[in-house]
């Protein structure tokens, strides 16, 4: 009797966390967000930043030539486009493609003749970790085609073109991201805690009270979000410089970087918190929403090497320009196509619309949760 | 401004998609009273509030403060607004004294006279003493008299007051009455809602109760008692009054109600339609009377006739 009547407790407890958990949507959004997240950024990550994108310009179609395509095409290190010489070099411009693997016109017939044929390679070698996987890439092929498809005593060489003067280790790159994370998360918690608490407490109805428009109220808040974050993000900042050595290419695009950024983020908390209207929970709900966002923004290679559908949806994120704020900043390189004014622009951008946003939600939603 | 009425909803509906919480409402409140917003959980009260706060905008209706339009100039109208939330609403981790300066800055009270002000209003609800102190060290009570105070800081000509005394002490309840009494001798408008029935008719110039969004009735707390109720007549019998005696109290003209109680009786009546000697001699007819009292209804039993609630919330 003892044993039925633990058993019937548990499966109570079980059926009633399983009711409250069904309606409570909130949790269940997150708890579905949870593993989604983390499937995004392991495909991001690890499936799509295996492979570069590039683009190999076929300009002689003997029998050679479809060899050594053919090679290239069997390395995992990059997603091979064939394409014309004029649409690889508009979208490496863009900076869609990592690289551009040209066979020349005379391929066939210098191999034919037991000469040297020499390959084209042009890389947007900001990136070292890329590069490198290129060049690796590209001399893995030729060693394969030399070693059972060319003729003997004929040789592949490639002539490589670099684009930037200089290359960034992968290491500081991706360190850089560690400042945006910072400041996304402690924009986006503190931010949220500020608007949530007023819900909470109920002091949310003094604030709406008040003469004074909904704009004031949330500018309010993400600036006193702003103060309270900015010492986290300035001991990130430290650890990055004294610690791994990381000098900015200018202090002062960085502090300019740091201060719109952490705004931005400071007003989409306010926005997160006006949403929720409790801070329980805020925290996962902050990283959830940050490290999707830090996935695909380029923050481990340029977001324009990944998939057209995921560098379309980085580019409607702000974490895309906040990333290439910081990168330019402090490498001098840039990973979105637009110009350094445009991205403050768009930052700035998406900084009113949070502010319109939690200012419009905040005056449908006066009170507590 | 003068004389318009502090307060005017004019066939005021709001409603959420198929449900409506407030259903034709009109209601107006002159200046310097007192008036009491009573109904159960649901009935429409915190949709009020927030309509004439300009928090909500009505689905269809007029509402006024002062002769502004809440729904055209919101922002005009809040400096003549003070709210007082159920919730004292209050920085816990705040001194009281930080708290009101806060108050200040957002509502513009000029720089100079802030500090003046805060202390006058701290001085004025017994907290000068205590200024310092962070909130989450104060009583309910306290709470609630700074909560007042906060409110008043601007000089509103209009005190919204959420059940000013939900969940304090009786001491505290009269010190927040006479504060209450204290506004309207200054020629404030306050409107309150109240859990307490009892704090209505010790307050309040006006009452007006809702019920579905509707109002059912309103007047003094007199007059609802007096219109809707009229008299009881409180009797204790020696037996359990028998199912005829009640049959037959019940058949008399005027008698609104009769409930068999043990050890009596009490019989409701419209004064002039029926008279306490008939009620007497028909009980004394058949059973001994042992005493008798006759009181006006209480503004609770106007209440549960009215909405069928028998508490408010």
């Amino acid at each position: 009797m003892t044993i039925s009547a633990e058993c019937r407790a548990a499966l109570a407890v079980a059926a009633n966390w399983c009711r409250v958990s069904a309606r409570d949507r909130k949790f269940a959004f997150t708890a579905t967000l949870i593993p989604i997240n983390y499937m995004v950024l392991f495909l991001i990550v690890v499936i799509n930043g295996g492979r570069d994108p590039s683009a190999v310009v076929v300009q002689d179609h003997g029998p050679y030539a479809r060899a050594i395509v053919r090679s290239l095409a069997g390395t995992d290190s990059f997603n091979l486009h064939p394409m014309d010489a004029r649409a690889a070099l508009r979208s490496y411009h863009d900076g869609r493609l990592v690289a551009i693997i040209t066979i020349p016109p005379s391929f066939d017939r210098l191999l034919a003749a037991g000469d040297a044929a020499t390959l084209g390679l042009q890389i947007d070698n900001q990136e070292d970790d890329f590069a490198d996987d290129i060049r690796r890439g590209v001399d893995g092929a030729v060693n394969r085609f030399a070693a059972s498809v060319a003729p003997r005593r004929a040789g592949v060489a490639v002539s490589e073109v670099d684009d930037n003067r200089h290359q960034v280790p992968y290491v500081p790159y991706v360190l850089v991201s560690i400042v945006v994370i910072a400041i996304m998360i402690g924009g986006l918690f503190y931010g949220g805690v500020s608007a949530a608490r007023e819900y909470e407490q109920g002091s949310i109805v003094d604030l709406l009270m008040a003469p004074r428009s909904r704009a004031s109220l949330v500018l309010g808040m993400a600036l006193g979000t702003f103060v309270v974050a900015t010492p986290g993000v300035l001991l990130v900042l430290a650890a990055l410089v004294l610690g791994f050595g990381v000098a900015p290419a200018s202090w002062a695009e960085v502090l300019l970087a740091v201060l719109i950024s952490l705004a931005l983020y400071a007003a989409a908390g306010v926005l997160l918190g006006t949403i929720t209207r409790q801070r329980h929970g805020l925290s996962t709900l902050a990283a959830l929403v940050a490290i999707p966002a830090l996935a695909i923004s380029g923050a481990f290679y340029p977001s324009s090497w990944s998939s057209p559908v995921i560098a379309a949806l980085a580019r409607a994120t702000p974490t895309y320009y906040v990333n290439g704020l910081f990168q330019h900043a402090f490498y001098a390189v840039r990973t979105t196509p637009t110009s350094i004014a445009v991205d403050y622009g768009v930052t700035s951008l998406f900084l009113g619309a949070a502010v319109l946003a939690a200012g419009v939600i905040m005056t449908r939603r006066a009170q507590p949760a | 401004m003068s004389g318009s009425p502090a307060l005017l909803l004019d066939r005021v509906n709001k409603r959420y998609g198929s449900l409506s919480a407030l259903d034709g409402l009109s209601l107006t409140v002159p200046q310097g009273q007192i008036f009491g917003l009573l109904g159960p959980n649901g009935s429409g009260k915190t949709t009020t509030i927030n309509l004439l706060c300009g928090l909500l905008s009505p689905t269809e209706g007029r509402i006024e403060v002062l002769g502004r339009d809440v729904v055209a100039s919101p922002r005009s109208v809040r400096p003549l607004l003070g709210v007082v939330p159920q919730e004292t609403a209050l920085y816990g981790e705040l001194s009281a004294w930080r708290n009101l300066l806060f108050h200040a800055e957002l509502y513009g009270v000029p720089r100079a006279r802030c500090a003046e002000r805060a202390q006058r209003m701290l001085e004025l609800v017994g907290l000068w003493e205590r200024r310092h102190s962070p909130v989450k060290t104060y009583s309910g009570g306290m709470r609630r008299r700074l909560a007042i105070a906060r409110a008043m800081l601007h000089e509103p000509e209009i005190l919204y007051l959420d059940e000013p005394t939900l969940g304090i002490d009786v001491a505290s309840r009269r010190t927040v009455w006479s504060y209450i009494r204290h506004l309207r001798s200054a020629n404030k408008t306050i409107l309150l809602t109240t859990n307490y029935l009892e704090e209505a008719s010790a307050l309040c110039d006006r009452v007006v109760i809702i019920d579905h969004g509707k109002a059912v009735a309103d007047g003094t707390p007199e007059e609802l008692g007096r219109r809707l109720g009229g008299s009881v007549l409180e009797l204790a019998t020696e037996e359990r009054a028998s199912p005829e005696l009640i049959a037959e109290l019940e058949s008399l003209a005027g008698v609104v109600a009769v409930e068999a109680r043990d050890g009596g009786l009490a019989v409701t009546y419209t004064e002039g339609d029926a008279n306490a000697a008939e009620i007497l001699n028909a009980v004394m007819a058949r059973t001994a009377l042992t005493s008798f009292a006759q009181r006006h209804t209480s503004l609770d039993e106007v209440f549960l006739r009215l909405t069928g609630h028998d508490h408010l919330g």
